[in-house]
């Protein structure tokens, strides 16, 4: 068959004509820019909520009063730059994590996107007559399927769909170091692994949608993705080199300048394995170099302020406002294949005229 | 050994898969009995399930030992 073109991506009565979700990134990479720029190309743009607040001047004076009036703000202008579909990724180690899920549907949004830590109690916050689609990140199967079975028994509310996250993914990993190269979880693994574990749950005939990734790239990639089963894939590391990716130019040059050799696995003081481009900053936390930091806000709740090295937040806000030698960038596997920035409506454009090409 | 330790014991060991004589009350869900935070979930489940109460989220979280489940749920039970 020649020059098939893809499928849209139905999420419930949603319906990304690309189906493509550009996965929410923290602190401030993805906001209101960048999400409204891909939700604009018939993809789902996402808005990150890890450490909104962190941007506005009184972040870590009123870390809470700060972090909803920054997500409240990006959503409105969203939805000012487009008619797209639009989402927040609230990560459930979040401890502001209730507040972002209540004002992300007080604003309307599409869809809230929780990985992060199993959101098992997320229906909870849904009222009569909201629209907004809730959709788990997830790292396997067997997780999958005790959201699905744990939301349907104590809330009746089938999941709209479910993200599985490979370990070719940036920023936090939801795997162990020792298997992030094995391929008994790979992502063309996990795929069939998290589409037969939910099939159990389909509403009748209709499966729970499964979008996936991690390590996804090209046109190709997203076929490869597709034909195992996914109704549509994630990717972030890509919309990063993108003019309208929120970050300052410095942090989108490291991916550019970033050869095969500068990503490492860090531990983070989130207490899981993080993928980021290696830097001075990380090389002298490595060698012990930092110390126990005054913590402003609790802001995660698996972290401990009296043993971290530092603060990651912190950190994260550093890189995305450039200043890289006071902390690191989050990078997918696949950020040394960077080499330059360009708008996101030519970076989906070139993926599904490769995604056409690979078809034939 | 009471009855309802004997039962709890019993869905640990088939959640956890682990032999039923490693769990004591000094037991860590961690640290001995190797189970991650999907475990924790899972067994929190199956003992609201086949016990008939409801333990929430955050408390499922903060379950140490066994002895820390195994109070908790004695005193949900009339
Ligand atoms: C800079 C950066 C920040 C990220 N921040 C978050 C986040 O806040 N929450 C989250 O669930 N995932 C986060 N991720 C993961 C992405 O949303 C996405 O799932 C993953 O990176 C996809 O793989 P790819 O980068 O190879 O396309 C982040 C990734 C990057 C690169």
């Amino acid at each position: 068959m020649n020059g098939s073109v893809w499928k849209a991506l139905r999420i419930g009565d949603l319906e990304a004509r690309t189906p493509i979700v550009q996965g929410g990134m923290g602190v401030g990479i993805s906001l209101s820019g960048l999400a409204s720029a891909v939700a604009d190309t018939g993809g789902i743009g996402v808005i990150a909520a890890a450490g909104i607040g962190l941007l506005e001047p009184d972040g870590f004076t009123d870390f809470l009063g700060a972090n909803i009036r920054a997500l409240r703000r990006e959503i409105r202008r969203a939805r000012e730059l487009t008619r797209g579909i639009l989402g927040v990724n609230i990560m459930v180690a979040l401890s502001n994590f209730a507040d972002m899920v209540r004002t992300a549907i007080e604003e309307g949004i599409d869809v809230i996107f929780a990985g992060a830590g199993l959101p098992v109690n997320l229906p909870e916050f849904l009222k009569d007559g909201v629209r907004t689609k809730l959709v788990p990140i997830v790292s396997s199967g067997r997780a999958a399927a005790l959201i699905a079975k744990r939301w349907l028994d104590k809330y009746s509310y089938r999941p709209d769909a479910f993200v599985v996250e490979g370990p070719r993914a940036g920023g936090h990993l939801g795997f162990r170091r020792e298997q992030l190269e094995d391929p008994g979880y790979a992502l063309q693994t996990l795929v069939p692994e998290v589409v037969e574990a939910l099939s159990p749950f389909a509403d009748g005939d209709s499966p729970i949608p499964v979008v996936a990734g991690g390590g996804v790239y090209t046109g190709a990639d997203i076929r490869e993705i597709l034909e195992l089963g996914a109704a549509g894939v994630q990717m972030a590391t890509r919309f990063v080199a993108t003019d309208e990716c929120d970050a300052d130019p410095a942090f989108k040059q490291c991916y550019v300048a970033a050869g095969k050799d500068d990503l490492e696995i860090i531990a983070s003081p989130v207490g899981m394995p993080g993928r980021a481009v290696r830097n001075k900053f990380l090389d002298e936390v490595e060698a012990g170099r930092k110390a126990p930091y005054s913590c402003p806000y609790h802001c995660i709740v698996t972290c401990d302020p009296e043993k971290a090295p530092y603060c990651i937040s912190l950190a994260l806000l550093n890189a995305q406002k450039g200043r890289l030698d006071k902390g690191f960038a989050f990078a997918g596997a696949n950020a040394p294949r960077v080499e330059s920035i360009v708008s996101v409506r030519s970076l989906v454009e070139s993926l599904e005229e490769e995604y056409r090409a690979s078809g034939t | 050994m009471d009855e309802l330790f004997a039962k709890i014991k019993k869905i640990i060991a088939d959640k956890l898969e682990v032999e039923e004589d490693k769990i004591t009350l000094e037991a860590s869900f961690r640290q001995d009995l190797g189970a991650d935070s999907l475990d924790t979930y899972e067994l929190v489940y199956g003992i609201e399930e086949e016990l008939g109460i409801t333990i929430p989220d955050e408390k499922a979280n903060e379950f140490e030992t066994v002895k820390d489940a195994y109070e908790f749920i004695k005193s949900q039970i009339k």
